[in-house]
């Protein structure tokens, strides 16, 4: 069994409780980061809660810097890849345009969950953190692209169905969808907004002028 | 076309005049800021490039914390500023939808220009650093809301006009259309995204679908253009 085919191999015990390892003292890193911002990741404090060595750490992150960027990795877009599963394979079971906007409906009450309100302050808590950092933001963009992939797929197999319009940009469409998402923390965070009404209103008669296909398609 | 936001004017916040040696240790923190991250600051760099003691930074901001929060919300505060001092100087002339989506389209191609990318850098990460330290993050909501309140006020005038579709809350609107113009980082950082062509087209026709009046909204936005 060659290393670099690990992906697809069954991983023996030694492999699975260094995975522990590494989940243990990410979590720990997560956890002492929703406390109390990045800036004070306390490393003493991220092994006294993992039961975890200091020799460890090391040698799975190399670094508390190795540390601190999978911590931040993970949490730009950990949660919303699990969210983005749900949407897609909704959005493969959709037969028709109507259907389709039922689903985004659907998809912007979900959005407005505390759950995944906590996610965008996680998510741009991260990306605040990862701009300033070159090789960290790299990595973040590269997920964030397999990202916007999964979900431009997505909407491309409506397109080639005729549910939405012909000529879109699908993985454009995804990331500017996805960015839109995001940004509905700013009317979060206001108190005297009320985003579940209006902002997914604006958001849902953007996304019917956007997508919606063009007259002749639906004669 | 950086001569547009890139000025050092200072932004003049709530009209507030500060102690040059205060600014002077501001400046300092959010180039340092800018350049390596918050988790980075260097208080010597920072004590160096302004040109001050030790003493002054608790002295005029009581803690390092304390100027860093001040550096954060600037940084936050100004970059929203800018961007929307650039944005609604000619939108009250505006007669028509079709002369709306004109002028949007304008605007958003100055949108993509790399001093813009440069402000929603700021603002990105400036909002970040706000959100898990409860201080800071009141300040901003409160600066925020207050650009909210800017940015409707010519929504409202073309309202008056009927330009405007009257039945759109102009303050959430604001702040639907202010979050989205942020969310364009996502769009400029990827590899593949050309945001200059299809992120503008679909920001125009979201324009369009929610600003327009119920008589003129059946032309979509695509239409017009």
């Amino acid at each position: 069994m060659s290393s670099n085919d690990t992906e697809n191999v069954v991983k023996g015990p030694q492999a699975l409780r260094s995975e522990a390892t590494k989940r243990a003292l990410l979590d720990a890193a997560l956890a002492d980061m929703e406390a109390t911002g990045e800036a004070s990741i306390r490393i003493t404090k991220v092994l006294q809660e993992s039961g975890i060595t200091n020799g460890s750490l090391y040698h799975h992150f190399g670094s508390r810097e190795g540390l601190v960027q999978a911590a931040i990795a993970e949490r730009f877009l950990g949660s919303v890849t699990k969210g983005l599963a749900v949407f897609t394979r909704r959005v493969a079971e959709v037969g028709s345009t109507e259907e389709l906007f039922e689903v985004f409906r659907e998809e912007l009450v979900r959005i407005g969950s505390p759950d995944v309100q906590a996610q965008r302050v996680h998510r741009m808590t991260a990306l605040a953190a990862a701009l300033p950092r070159a090789d960290l933001l790299e990595r973040i963009i590269a997920d964030q692209a397999r990202y916007f992939d999964g979900a431009a797929d997505a909407i491309g197999r409506l397109r080639d169905q005729g549910v939405v319009r012909g000529d879109i940009d699908v993985r454009a469409f995804a990331a500017w969808f996805l960015g839109l998402s995001l940004s509905r923390l700013l009317s979060d965070i206001d108190p005297d907004l009320d985003p579940d009404t209006e902002w997914s209103e604006y958001t849902y008669k953007a996304l019917v002028a956007i997508l919606t296909p063009e007259p002749s398609a639906l004669s | 076309m950086s001569e547009e936001v890139g000025s050092d004017e200072r932004p003049g916040l709530g009209g507030e005049q500060r102690h040059p040696t205060k600014q002077a240790l501001l400046d300092a923190t959010i180039a340092d800021m800018e350049a390596t991250g918050e988790a980075s600051i260097r208080g010597m760099k920072v004590l160096k490039d302004a040109g001050v003691s030790n003493g002054s930074i608790f002295y005029h901001f009581g803690s390092r914390e304390a100027l860093i929060q001040e550096a954060i919300a600037e940084r936050y505060l100004s970059a929203v500023s800018r961007g929307l001092d650039a944005f609604s100087s000619s939108i009250k002339e505006i007669e028509t939808g079709d002369a709306l989506i004109e002028f949007f389209r304008g605007e958003l191609r100055r949108f993509g220009g790399s001093s813009f990318h440069e402000l929603r850098v700021r603002r990105a990460s400036a909002l970040g650093a706000s959100l898990l330290r409860p201080g800071l993050r009141e300040r901003i909501i409160a600066g925020q809301s207050e650009y909210f309140d800017r940015a409707s006020l010519p929504i409202k005038f073309l309202q008056a006009k009927g330009v405007i579709d009257p039945s759109v809350d102009a303050r959430s609107f604001a702040a639907w259309f202010l979050g989205l113009l942020l969310s364009r980082i996502l769009s400029d950082l990827d590899p593949v995204c050309e945001p200059d062509g299809a992120w503008s087209e679909f920001t125009l026709e979201a324009i369009g679908a929610n600003l327009l009046p119920p008589t003129t909204e059946p032309l979509l936005a695509r239409e017009i253009a």
